[in-house]
């Protein structure tokens, strides 16, 4: 065992950190954030995943023939739990980056990943995930969206939902129903590589309970998807999807934007009195910041090692799975405890005069209830731990 | 970051389970709780010739010269067997005291006896008062000629009753600094004027109400500096503290796989009820609450064995395991149902220990304090 990062890992560590200092305003956490899905922020956040380009950290991972340097898995988290800390922007970009990159990789086939590697790399091209629909959300396998095979096209119908980003978006991968009479239902789904400016294409966002719109739900009517965009073999694209989800879980970034609240908070403490008492002499304040600092501690040590299967090529899904069911519903303790430590003033919302810590915790607290459903809810990660993982039977 | 035992560290593990599964079976675990001395000296023995009892000690004093970390893989594997006996009290929280502290000449007396499994020794600490901080110290040792006086009554001692020596804390100065003015002694257990009387635990260990009155002991037997002894307790309790999160590990680890195992078995409805979406989604937030007491706990060990600061990480480590292992019983009691209550199933053995674990060394309130002041509150 060592617990330690290798020397050149925390000098890229510093190198990120360098980086973000450089990017993001000094209030960047405390007002100084532009608000989100505005133009403005937009505007901000493709500079900056442009940005991150140049430095090469989108595609770095990659093998060198895709022009990528085959730098190690660990230096991805990394960058993953320095971007989370800071509360970087395109957070959401970038997991469906890593998504999309590691599906042309592993599944796709050469001409593929040349005609879209490199505008991924160079963070101009956003990919939205078609994953869920309206019948189909736990149970991914009920996807209804078909794939008619027509001329040289597939043709695609239906509806696809949580396609977060989708309005931004300049591609989209998503499984579709091309073998509906197949007699393994996991044998049903092909993985389809759609341009998002195809005729028959509309975007609606929806406006979530914290206030941003960029949850979309997307509608494919008669949409004609060239034949060479099916990714992978016809069929499969349900085995695909799963190897996707687990790198949506494995994040690294589950304990370190917690361990930024947790910082902020014991700042605050310190500096705010109840009744001539720093509130950081309260006993129940005490208790409730260590227990924070104990279970984020727990978060990092199974975000590490999470880390630690992928980059030994071990199989991530068990782990994965736990990390995200731990790391998730740690985010929504720490929020609603964070909340209540900020008393009244919690409430608040970004922007009010009188927000405590930038109204982010009133923020995270709406945020953080996506949490445990997107990406596989916490029921589906328990599912997943005892049977791929304990080895219980399957229902 | 390597998240895998190393190759030795791995044939320790399955040496020492395989082992233990032969040598302790649960048999012996039930008999030890009923048994006066509470320890299978022929257990004892094997133990010592496998050299556990020397694993960390150097190798001029007949040790192994194995560091921290393989003794948290041992451990670990003792608490999943539930191994009965004075092993932590022996080896890790005197053990490692004489070794911290001692002179060359106690080190070369005690050390290679205890390595061979010759000696049992006892750390008697804590006091009526139950306090682990300097200010619960009351029993006082009184300078005579040649020899210190101890007098006073100690509370929650393991082991007091087979120990060949007891590590006794003791008061020998007044001071505004609790701290100071705390000496520690070896003493020998045949001295006259010791009495032990037996508590009746939770945990059928063996814990003493040991009262010293008048107890002669030379000044050779000081461990340590005069006045200065709490800085031995400071290096060794963190130790300790780990070791019992390593025993927790293991135990949590071994409810974890009988419950397991026991829902693929268990059949109701017709199927087996681990089939049932509420019985795995328990078993798989066990599964969560062991891996984080296994990491959060070796990665603590890991900074104590490469000798780097490691109080806050100790102390986040018995904070969590100690609630966490508790939670781990309760749930695996529930999904074992009636059966798991009844005294001849294996499951009420670990449930009754994960309580006492959870008190020995402070319990998560306690750390959580410790935690609080150690993050800037």
């Amino acid at each position: 065992m060592d617990f330690r990062f290798t020397e050149e890992q925390d000098r890229f560590r510093q190198e990120v950190k360098d980086f973000l200092a450089k990017q993001l305003p000094s209030d960047w956490l405390h007002g100084g954030a532009p608000e989100e899905e505005t133009d403005e922020w937009w505007e901000f956040t493709q500079r900056f995943l442009r940005a991150m380009a140049e430095k090469g950290w989108l595609s770095f991972t990659w093998p060198k023939e895709y022009g990528g340097q085959e730098r190690p898995l660990w230096e991805d988290a990394i960058l993953g739990e320095e971007l989370a800390y800071w509360r970087a922007p395109a957070m959401d970009y970038w997991y469906r980056w890593k998504m999309i990159s590691a599906l042309l990789l592993n599944f796709g086939n050469d001409e593929q990943r040349k005609k879209h590697l490199p505008g991924i790399a160079r963070g101009e091209v956003y990919w939205a995930q078609g994953f869920s629909e309206p019948e189909a959300g736990s149970d991914l396998g009920a996807t209804k969206v078909r794939a008619v095979e027509k001329d040289d096209c597939w043709v695609v119908s239906g509806q696809k939902n949580w396609t977060t980003g989708a309005h931004r978006s300049h591609w989209c991968f998503a499984p579709v129903m091309t073998d509906p009479d197949a007699p393994k239902r996991s044998r049903r789904l092909s993985m389809l590589l759609i341009d998002m400016k195809t005729p028959g294409i509309t975007v609606n966002r929806m406006e979530s309970m914290e206030g941003t719109a960029h949850v979309c739900e997307t509608f494919f009517d008669d949409v004609r998807v060239p034949k060479e965009n099916l990714v992978g073999e016809r069929g499969r694209g349900w085995l695909a999807a799963m190897a996707l989800v687990n790198i949506e879980r494995s994040g690294t970034g589950f304990a370190s934007l917690p361990q930024r609240v947790l910082e902020e908070l014991i700042e605050f403490v310190k500096e705010t009195e109840c009744n001539g008492v720093p509130l950081a002499k309260d006993p129940l304040i005490r208790y409730k910041l260590a227990e924070m600092a104990v279970e984020i501690q727990v978060c990092r040590m199974l975000a590490y090692r999470t880390a630690w299967v992928q980059a030994t090529g071990q199989d991530v899904t068990s782990v994965g799975a736990m990390i995200k069911l731990f790391g998730s519903e740690m985010m929504q303790r720490i929020s609603n405890t964070g909340l209540h430590i900020l008393g009244l003033h919690g409430q608040l919302e970004p922007g009010s005069r009188w927000a405590r810590l930038g109204g982010s915790i009133e923020r995270d607290y709406l945020w953080n209830v996506a949490m445990t459903i997107a990406g596989g809810t916490s029921e589906i990660q328990r599912i997943i731990i005892s049977t791929i993982g304990l080895g219980l039977p399957r229902m | 970051m390597d998240f895998g035992l190393s190759e030795e560290q791995e044939m320790l593990r399955k040496m020492s389970r395989d082992f233990l599964e032969n040598e302790c079976p649960k048999s012996l675990v039930r008999e030890m709780e009923d048994d006066e001395k509470g320890y299978s000296p022929e257990l004892w023995r094997k133990m010592a010739e496998l050299g556990w009892m020397g694993l960390v000690f150097p190798e001029e004093y007949s040790g192994e010269g194995l560091s921290f970390l393989d003794l948290t893989v041992l451990i670990e594997e003792l608490g999943r067997a539930l191994v009965p006996g004075p092993y932590l009290s022996t080896v890790v929280y005197c053990g490692l005291s004489i070794l911290a502290a001692g002179t060359d000449e106690q080190k070369r007396e005690f050390l290679p006896k205890i390595a061979k499994g010759d000696l049992i020794l006892s750390l008697a600490l804590t006091e009526p008062s139950a306090t682990w901080d300097a200010a619960g110290i009351t029993v006082k040792a009184t300078p005579e000629g040649d020899d210190f006086v101890i007098s006073g009554t100690k509370l929650f001692v393991s082991d007091a009753h087979v120990a060949d020596y007891l590590l006794c804390v003791t008061r020998t100065k007044e001071s505004g600094d609790k701290e100071d003015g705390i000496t520690l002694f070896l003493v020998d257990a045949k001295s006259p004027g010791i009495s032990c009387t037996p508590l009746k635990t939770i945990a059928s260990d063996k814990q003493f109400e040991v009262v010293f009155d008048k107890v002669r002991v030379p000044r050779k037997n000081m461990l340590g500096e005069p006045d200065h002894g709490w800085a031995v307790i400071k290096e060794v309790v963190p130790k300790a503290t780990l070791a019992q999160c390593a025993l927790m590990v293991g135990g949590a680890q071994q409810v974890l796989e009988m419950t397991v195992n026991y829902a693929k078995e268990r059949v109701q409805f017709g199927r087996p009820i681990g089939s049932f979406q509420a019985i795995q989604h328990k078993c798989a937030d066990m599964a969560t609450e062991v891996d984080g007491c296994r990491f959060i706990t070796y990665q603590a060990a890991w900074k104590m064995s490469e000798g780097l600061p490691c109080a806050l990480d100790v102390s986040m480590a018995k904070a969590w395991v100690s609630e966490a292992y508790r939670r781990t019983c309760v749930e695996g009691h529930q999904i074992h149902g009636g059966i798991g209550f009844i005294k001849d199933h294996d499951m009420q053995l670990y449930y009754r220990r994960a309580k006492a674990s959870e008190l020995m060394f402070g319990d998560a309130d306690y750390h959580r304090e410790l935690v609080a002041q150690q993050i800037g509150l």
